[in-house]
């Protein structure tokens, strides 16, 4: 916990002072400079960014500050520097913005002695809706919860708890809608669905933000993506481009088939590939360009015959992949 | 609003486990004092009064169960993150603050209140069972309220607010208040028993001499409304998510 007595938020006294850009009023959410800290430790470096309707991705590997982002937008964070705005008013410490905001918290803990309908019911009634119990069972149906929805949520799984947490988050009908880490513990089925919903509410208009680790994730959802490594906005943008920027830096494989060294001869005359290295009857190839080479390693397997037993990236775990971006 | 927080509070702080235990806590004093009646063999009535409802309720029972109610009704939210549902919604921050502390107080009011008077009744005598009753009924009522109030702020300030808490009632109120009159200006316990006795409790003393009725209500209102500040200001300013 830090300590209280520090005044609100603002970039007084933090940071090298900086002209001050207009915030855009009409921004559904907007970040200007923001940092973070937690003692000698930074959290979140500088970040800025405004949010537009649609999906956004926040991604980026374990630790890397998501969650912090996450909830300085929530308003549960004081941000140490910089300022985070839901429509041109400052998040932190106004509890009026969560009439806009709906969030679905990573944490799992939900009131175990609830159902899934009181839960819903619950977050109507503290929204101050006029009309909770309708609102309730209409979050219910829209996470597809009603046949599960009068048992307590102690005895869901974890599907259906995240399921219950959404219900509880989308009851007010909320503009802005954060989800942190929102498919973790679902099976494949549970993910497609949730991934439905999410983009029939962003067709409808909604600002939607959600967390996660997986590039697969991401990429399946999101039209923009915000790439978050060791609390820098390592890149942002559609994510097409960068997904681009991925997959045509220098890449790393590890092939096996029935003639290594004749299937290395083959591939150093390809233009995509730039080293071949055969040692311990490991042949490895470093290739710049992703798409050319696979094309040209099936190419040259097939005209001298030979069986791909094994093609593996070697270097293909998310670290290395933000670790690229972040070299940049 | 603040009925939604006090129902999903009271639904979380009179679980089956707890309620039980609590229960049988507050049975003992009871207890002793019907194993008193039944031997028959005390003399000085207002001596054991003293001793089982000062020292067992007033002294033990109500800081305990205070600390039980006072600490989880909003530490443990904060601990599990269940808080989050309650603070990312448009309500003030003081109204989650009095619904929590309405409904933890009232819990340790209803459940130590009448321990404390059965048992003063019980050990009571001829005219004076009832005054002795009643003031230990009020003193028991005030003390449990402000206990709670003390210990959901001190779970807003540390994380460590049960081990805190138990320090503060065994080691500042057991030991110190009893060996220096001084000490029972900060003394919840001690304002519970100004109260008692000045309503009408027994005027038997162990320990310092009592705090003067008044004084000792105008202490502990003023505590209360220290610690309700200390609590509201925190729970404004409370920082979730830190760990990443």
């Amino acid at each position: 916990m830090t300590d209280s007595a520090i005044p609100g938020w603002g970039t007084t006294g933090a940071g090298p002072a900086r002209p001050a850009r207009p915030l855009d009023p009409t921004a559904a959410v907007e970040l200007q400079d923001v940092s973070r800290w937690y003692g000698n430790v930074v959290a979140v470096n500088d970040i800025s960014f405004v949010l537009t309707p649609g999906i956004t991705g926040l991604l980026g590997p374990n630790g890397a500050g998501k969650s912090t982002l996450l909830h300085m937008i929530a308003g549960l964070l004081r941000p140490s520097a910089g300022q985070v705005v839901i429509r041109g008013a400052p998040a932190w410490r106004d509890p009026a913005i969560y009439r806009r905001i709906g969030l679905v918290p990573e944490r799992e803990a939900v009131y175990p002695f609830l159902t899934g309908r009181q839960f819903a019911l619950l977050n109507a009634r503290l929204q101050a809706l006029p009309e909770p119990e309708i609102a309730a069972d209409r979050a219910i149906a829209r996470v597809e919860l009603t046949d599960a929805a009068d048992r307590p949520i102690g005895t869901y799984s974890k599907g259906m708890r995240q399921r219950a947490k959404i219900a509880g988050a989308l009851v007010h009908d909320p503009p802005i809608l954060l989800l942190d880490e929102p498919f973790n513990g679902m099976d494949p089925r549970q993910r497609l669905q949730m991934m439905e919903m999410l983009r029939e509410m962003a067709a409808a208009g909604r600002t939607i933000l959600f967390s996660s680790h997986i590039l697969e994730e991401v990429e399946r959802l999101a039209q923009n993506v915000l790439v978050i490594v060791a609390g820098r906005l390592a890149a942002s943008g559609d994510f097409r481009a960068i997904r681009k920027l991925m997959t045509d830096r220098p890449h790393t494989f590890t092939i096996r088939s029935s003639d290594d060294r004749r299937l290395a001869a083959g591939l150093v005359g390809t233009a995509a590939v730039y080293g071949v290295e055969l040692t311990d009857g490991r042949l490895s190839v470093r290739t710049s360009d992703f798409g050319a080479f696979t094309r040209a390693l099936a190419g040259v397997a097939r005209d001298a015959r030979l069986t791909l037993f094994e093609v593996r990236p070697t270097d293909e775990d998310l670290e290395s992949v933000f670790g690229y971006l972040v070299q940049r | 609003m603040i009925r939604a927080i006090a129902g999903v509070t009271f639904r979380a702080l009179a679980g089956r486990r707890r309620t039980l235990l609590v229960t049988l806590l507050c049975s003992l004093p009871v207890l002793v004092a019907l194993l008193v009646r039944a031997s028959g063999r005390a003399t000085d009535l207002d001596t054991v009064t003293a001793t089982v409802v000062d020292r067992l309720v007033i002294s033990t029972l109500v800081p305990l169960v205070a600390l039980v109610f006072g600490t989880s009704a909003l530490g443990s939210e904060l601990d599990d993150g269940t808080a989050v549902y309650l603070l990312a919604k448009p309500i003030a921050r003081w109204r989650i603050v009095v619904a929590k502390v309405v409904v933890a107080a009232g819990l340790a009011v209803i459940v130590t209140v009448p321990a404390a008077f059965a048992s003063a009744a019980l050990l009571g005598s001829g005219s004076t069972w009832l005054p002795h009753a009643l003031g230990y009924a009020a003193g028991t009522a005030i003390a449990a309220s402000l206990y709670v109030m003390v210990f959901l702020a001190l779970s807003l300030v540390t994380s460590r607010a049960l081990a805190i808490g138990l320090v503060y009632v065994l080691v500042w109120e057991g030991i110190l208040a009893g060996l220096f009159a001084g000490t029972r200006t900060f003394s919840i316990r001690q304002y519970a028993l100004g109260v008692a006795q000045a309503i009408g409790g027994p005027a038997t003393t162990n320990g310092p001499e009592r705090l003067e009725g008044m004084t000792a209500i105008a202490l502990a209102v003023a505590v209360f409304a220290i610690a309700l500040v200390i609590a509201i200001r925190r729970l404004q300013s409370f920082e979730v998510g830190e760990a990443d």
